[in-house]
């Protein structure tokens, strides 16, 4: 721990205070919402999979409206184009120069919907961006204002026409989210809210208080980066993901990155836990989210209807905790 | 019985040949037949929808009634056959002359008989029982085969039958309306589906059954008419009337019947008794008789035919060479054979090799959980470095971390209280705590113990050992003398080993 770079309490608890905030506007989706504040900690970016109708864009204008930063959500589509999203250069009649026109990627949290319904051209001009955090127009480089977060959303359930995500583009997403109808109570507390005297249906972020700056949002992830990670901790991430490449029905596990990611989200969820030191606990709770995706199961458990989530939960079952 | 008005005609025939006689004979009148059967088996299946009986017991009535539903079709087929008009309402008239005589032989020991169709007849239309039953079926028993065959494609048509059915009002049931699916349907029936698997089950019974009893009872035509060379008498009837003018029709006919006597009072049988079918001649009357028909012209009469027949030996129409190549293209052959003979043995074993190892690989995947039986830990108790056995543990575990953490090792003394606390939440409440279980889930597992001053007491415990552990925090010692003299209140030093 770097005690002399830490921020101040109240902005450490304002920042833990941000999941309830969010959870007023996007009712019944706690554990998303959860995930997601995690990836933002985490620096880390979020890919969303669930049917269309289920809050993403509201949770992202919520958590925008919370720490005011800059929203932007891109609808992907076949033809949509690379520099539709990092931007172009174009001729000013009026001062006779080229300008350069930023794309919507320029933003503190961008939702990019559908993701997989563009091509891998496009595609890569965003995982570029969430890679390197800059963008480059004709040759002039442009770095990303932080916090910048990427939500990128799949619909499970329409693959006719999308480019599924290669195995490498998904290992740069923190963690995959699984979006899924709220309980009946949620829903009907939802609807009552949203539909009470407003018109259309337009996305009301309203009750949410902005808890703080966009500013402050690195300062809180420069401190849970150097939150205190014990060696028995990072043993066992480590040999969580050396297990999951080798554990039955997985055909290809996650690699170093994956180990990495996990204790990048492991020391955010320590964070959200109001600790300064990572446990086990932070590591299993994080290690679902962030390596689901990044495990690809063999054909025989596809066919048979198993899914990540369940080799995985049977994996860290069998493998044993540190308590020494 | 009269073999004059006989509809179908007769020859001999094999069994397979008699059996597509009754498919004809079942096709031609299906839908008296059917009628019948339904007749017959819808009270049943009423009275079985009025009374309380479970559900699978009901199914089973249904099913093992069929003797009751079969014969009125048999009685009726058996007047059809001669020709003879019959209502259904006539058959119902008869039910228990034609039904009950035998019922229950026909519901217990003989209810699995696989020739059941076969040997009806000798029951429902000669009326038999007992010895000469038995002995009826003996000479009968030829065809019993071929009707057990019958019996058993039967069974498998009516089970695909109604699986058909099933189907079908499983696809053609609207998405919204439909109440199961297949799993639930063959694993978990509700009563609704139940019912519907027994009314299927009737459909396909009562469609099956025509065709069963039919092709059984022309097995049984076939057979007596093979034994009893009906066609024979037929012939010679015919015969017999081409040779007598028409005005004397009635009376030649009379003077047949006396002519045929020998055979045909040994031939008809049906209706009447078995006493008057044969006219008893004793062995040296017979043996006598027989060979004054063999010295008779039409029987005594011998030929010699001849024909060409090669005696001599094969020309060797090729040469050499071609003979010496063709041997030899067929011992390549057959050395090619024999090699694909060998992979192929060789393959089986190598696949069956495979088969083998991939089962011991996937032994523990195969029986639930896809986790490898290696990785998994039988016992939580010895896993990570942390012995939980309890005779691992000190008399007094306490005590033991007391004096520990008073000598400064507060690591130690803390990982002992810890580790004491977790063997007795696991050896003495019983408290199912895995191999991968974190300190939180272990705390998180305490909860269901239901004993709230235990629980407060472990949080606190946990929370002060994972302080330790993961953030190198070093508690106060006056908070872990606490933990110590609280542990024995919750754990006693007589609960220990």
């Amino acid at each position: 721990m770097h005690e002399e770079t830490s921020p101040p309490q109240d902005r450490l608890d304002r920042a833990r205070q941000l999941e309830g905030e969010i959870a007023r506007a996007v009712i019944g989706q706690n554990q998303v919402i959860h995930e997601v504040v995690l990836a933002l900690f985490a620096a880390g970016h979020v890919l969303v999979e669930g049917v269309p109708g289920l809050g993403k864009t509201l949770l992202v204008r919520s958590l925008s409206a919370a720490i005011q930063g800059e929203f932007s959500r891109i609808q992907f589509t076949p033809d949509l184009m690379p520099s539709d999203i990092s931007g172009h250069i174009m001729f000013d009649m009026k001062s006779e120069n080229f300008r350069v026109r930023k794309g919507p990627v320029f933003c503190n949290l961008l939702l990019a919907d559908e993701i997989n319904r563009s091509p891998a051209k496009t595609q890569s001009a965003l995982l570029e961006a969430m890679q390197e955090q800059q963008v480059t127009i004709e040759g002039r480089t442009f770095p990303l204002t932080p916090p910048f977060l990427v939500l990128a959303t799949q619909n499970p359930i329409e693959q006719e026409g999308t480019y599924p995500l290669p195995q490498a583009q998904l290992d740069r997403f923190l963690v995959k989210v699984f979006i899924d109808y709220p309980e009946e109570s949620d829903e009907q507390q939802m609807v009552k809210q949203i539909t009470d005297g407003r018109v259309g249906d337009q996305l009301d972020t309203s009750t949410i208080r902005p808890l703080m700056k966009a500013e402050e949002i690195p300062q809180i992830q420069n401190h849970v980066a150097s939150l205190n990670v014990d060696d028995e901790i990072i043993n066992y991430a480590v040999r969580l993901i050396r297990a999951a490449r080798d554990w039955n029905g997985i055909e290809a596990g996650p690699g170093p990155r994956g180990t990495i990611s996990l204790l990048r989200a492991a020391r955010a969820e320590a964070f959200l836990g109001d600790r300064d030191f990572v446990t086990p606990d932070d590591i299993k709770r994080a290690a679902l989210p962030v390596l689901r995706h990044r495990v690809r199961l063999t054909t025989d458990l596809e066919i048979e209807g198993y899914r990540p989530e369940d080799v995985l939960k049977d994996l860290l079952d069998n493998l044993p905790a540190p308590r020494k | 019985m009269d073999l004059d008005k006989i509809a179908i005609k007769l020859r001999p025939r094999a069994s397979w040949e008699g059996i597509d006689l009754g498919f004809t004979m079942a096709r031609q009148w299906f839908i008296n037949l059917w009628l019948l059967w339904l007749c017959s088996a819808l009270p049943v299946m009423v009275l079985l929808v009025v009374l309380p009986l479970p559900l699978w017991l009901a199914g089973l009535i249904l099913w093992w009634l069929k003797p009751v539903y079969e014969p009125p079709l048999l009685y009726w087929m058996s007047r059809r056959v001669f020709s003879e008009t019959i209502t259904l309402s006539g058959v119902f008239k008869g039910w228990n002359s034609i039904v009950l005589p035998q019922l229950f032989a026909m519901l217990t020991w003989r209810r699995l008989t696989p020739a059941r169709s076969f040997f009806m007849p000798v029951v429902v239309l000669e009326g038999l029982r007992g010895q000469r039953r038995t002995k009826r079926i003996n000479v009968l028993a030829k065809n019993s085969g071929a009707a057990s065959w019958l019996t058993i494609v039967g069974l498998h048509f009516e089970v695909i039958l109604q699986f058909g059915l099933l189907g079908l009002i499983l696809v053609m049931i609207p998405e919204d309306l439909l109440w199961t699916d297949w799993q639930s349907y063959l694993f978990e029936p509700d009563p609704l589906s139940e019912w519907l698997h027994h009314l299927t089950a009737l459909a396909a019974m009562s469609l099956i059954a025509p065709f069963y009893v039919a092709a059984g009872f022309a097995l049984y035509l076939t057979r007596r008419s093979q034994l009893e060379a009906w066609d024979l008498e037929l012939g010679l009837r015919k015969m017999a009337q081409r040779h007598t003018p028409r005005k004397h029709d009635a009376s030649a006919s009379t003077k047949h019947h006396t002519l045929l006597a020998c055979i045909g009072v040994l031939l008809i049988g049906l209706s009447l008794p078995e006493t008057v079918q044969a006219k008893q001649v004793s062995s040296q009357e017979a043996r006598t008789l027989i060979q004054e028909v063999l010295a008779d012209d039409a029987f005594g009469e011998e030929k010699t035919i001849y024909f060409w027949e090669y005696v001599g030996e094969e020309e060797n129409q090729s040469d050499e060479l071609d003979s010496a190549f063709f041997r030899w293209l067929e011992s390549i052959a057959e050395s090619a054979a024999g090699l694909g003979e060998l992979l192929l043995w060789i393959v089986v074993i190598l696949l069956l090799a495979y088969l083998l190892h991939w089962y011991l690989k996937n032994r523990s995947g195969l029986v639930g959980s896809p986790a490898k039986g290696r990785t998994r830990l039988a016992t939580p108790t010895t896993v990570a470095g942390l012995d939980l056995r309890p005779e691992s543990m000190p008399d007094d575990p306490s005590v033991e971390a007391l004096g520990m953490i008073e000598r400064g090792d507060l690591r130690e003394g803390l990982s002992l209280l810890y580790r004491a606390t977790l063997s007795r939440l696991v050896h003495h409440y019983d408290l199912p705590i895995k191999a991968g279980d974190t300190e939180g889930q272990c705390l998180h597992r305490s909860r269901s113990l239901q004993i709230p001053a235990l629980f407060d007491y472990f949080n606190e415990l946990t929370a002060v050992w994972q302080k330790l552990a993961y953030a190198h925090q070093q508690p106060q010692k006056d908070q872990l003398r606490g933990l110590c003299h609280a542990w024995s209140d919750h754990f006693g030093v007589n609960h220990a080993g």
